[in-house]
């Protein structure tokens, strides 16, 4: 709890953690002003605005989710300020599970803060307003950030470079999009990260597909846990010299 | 409060620490002890593994053979609960740029579970000559000499039982030395607090330390009281030209 405090106050006076938020919440008034600009599309797609901005969260969160969230571990380790931690009574395993708590709690404020707003601003205006559905679909894309972060983690532990782990990470998910439309078999495709970045549909047709959303759940889950805990496996092994 | 319970009030304890990093030689059998309330010095040349030796007290690098002990605690492994005997200061402690100089200090301590007040900070920081109003600005304009007196600074919260200091003296002003080197006797006299330092320059040490050892090449080659009439300069020279 210890870290996580820490990386909370160090957020607050870090312009990157307000940055992303910031671009989460343009991405809600992009989605808004469409909806202004051609409303009969949506309403003849039966589409609400809330749901309108998952697609965008997902493309663009990972972004985010990589860089706003707070300073990765490699940049901690070459400006230092890892060592200065270290002195503390606090284990490598400890500072690390606390930065990577943080980074999720952050990829659920990008989706979630501009999701409720945007469910608020549909419960003023139309009666609507947040949903189990939306719920859903805001943590399956949450999800699909957080994988991303955690193979920004696992990379970044093994570099000392910062850009390494965010570069590596986008590049995987670049990799993964290139294959996937490639084509191939379906068996292959759903084990690619970016096949599951329209995955928050799956609560939104008429009847949800529980299969469906639980094998993404655990595709997701294992992207993002076996990232964080390969990440801090190689973290423990090694030194600040 | 951990109980120390070890013989002779030793508080630090080094058992044939040896240091290898791919086939280059660091630390080989260094072993001494450092008893509690005293201070102690360090010295070396540049290169001779004074910083790793600090740095594997606080588990940032890990001993290829040999162990130590901090309090009672064996290590490694490494334990918070023998990190929380000792504060901290290396050759380049780094800080966040973004913040100012009291919010790193806080953010630190908070790690140790430690929240000092405003006012304790501001006492420490004019006792060390830290001129008040730079606590209140961004790291990323400290000098060189502000900086190392931040690392120094921040180690004092929570006061520990041991001082860790990598060259405390680099970087500084001689009116910066001499009011690290008060600090370091009043903390010393009034909490007993245990200090290990270390140091290139003789003299530094000298002026304070009770004890000190001689690292050279990664070996410790002299350990002793200091007493007028050891010369530390001396007998460094007498070690280095030996070879």
């Amino acid at each position: 709890m210890k870290a996580i405090k820490a990386e909370i106050k160090k957020a607050i006076h870090n312009p990157r953690f307000y940055g992303g938020i910031l671009i989460s919440w343009a991405l809600a008034g992009l989605v808004v002003a469409q909806a202004w600009r051609d409303p009969l599309s949506f309403y003849l797609g039966k589409i609400t605005l809330s749901f309108s901005l998952l697609y965008p969260l997902a493309l663009f969160g990972p972004v985010g989710g990589i860089w706003g969230g707070t300073e990765n571990i490699a940049e901690e380790r070459m400006e230092g300020t890892l060592s200065t931690t270290l002195l503390r009574p606090l284990s490598r395993w400890e500072w690390y599970w606390g930065k990577a708590g943080f980074t999720l709690f952050y990829n659920l404020l990008l989706v979630f803060t501009p999701l409720l707003g945007m469910a608020l601003l549909e419960k003023i205006m139309w009666g609507g307003g947040f949903s189990f559905r939306l719920l859903g679909g805001g943590v399956m894309v949450a999800l699909y950030i957080s994988s991303f972060s955690a193979l920004s983690y696992l990379f970044s532990s093994l570099f000392y470079r910062p850009w390494g782990g965010p570069l590596l990470a986008l590049g995987i998910g670049a990799f993964s999009w290139i294959v996937e439309r490639l084509g191939g078999g379906e068996n292959v495709q759903i084990y690619l990260i970016t096949h599951h970045l329209s995955s928050f549909n799956i609560f939104f047709l008429p009847r949800i597909d529980w299969h469906q959303a639980l094998s993404s759940f655990l595709i997701l889950g294992s992207y993002t846990g076996g990232g964080l805990l390969i990440g801090a496996l190689i973290f423990m092994r090694q030194e600040e010299k | 409060m951990v109980n120390i319970l070890m013989e002779n009030d030793v508080i630090l304890k080094f058992k044939n620490v040896g240091k290898k990093i791919r086939d280059r030689v660091i630390l080989e059998g260094v072993s001494f002890e450092v008893r509690e309330g005293e201070i102690f010095g360090l010295l070396g040349g540049n290169g001779a593994g004074k910083s790793t030796l600090i740095r594997l007290l606080f588990g940032l690098v890990l001993p290829s053979a040999g162990y130590f002990y901090v309090g009672d605690y064996r290590c490694p492994p490494h334990n918070p609960e023998a990190k929380a005997l000792m504060g901290g200061c290396l050759d380049n402690t780094s800080f966040y740029g973004n913040l100012t100089g009291i919010e790193n200090i806080t953010l630190f301590a908070s790690l140790s579970s430690c929240y000092p007040r405003r006012g304790e900070i501001e006492y420490f920081a004019s006792l060390l000559g830290f001129e008040l109003s730079l606590l209140y600005k961004k790291v990323s304009g400290y000098s060189q000499g502000e900086k190392k007196k931040l690392s120094l600074l921040h180690s004092l919260f929570p006061l520990p039982r041991i001082l860790v200091w990598d060259e405390p003296w680099v970087g500084l002003d001689p009116r910066g030395a001499k009011e690290v080197q008060e600090l370091i006797l009043a903390l010393n006299a009034e909490e007993r607090v245990t200090f290990f330092l270390s140091s290139p320059v003789s003299q530094e040490v000298e002026k304070i330390a009770q004890r000190a050892a001689i690292l050279h090449q990664g070996k410790i080659k002299w350990n002793d009281y200091l007493t007028p009439n050891v010369s530390l300069e001396e007998i460094y020279w007498e070690i280095i030209e030996r070879k």
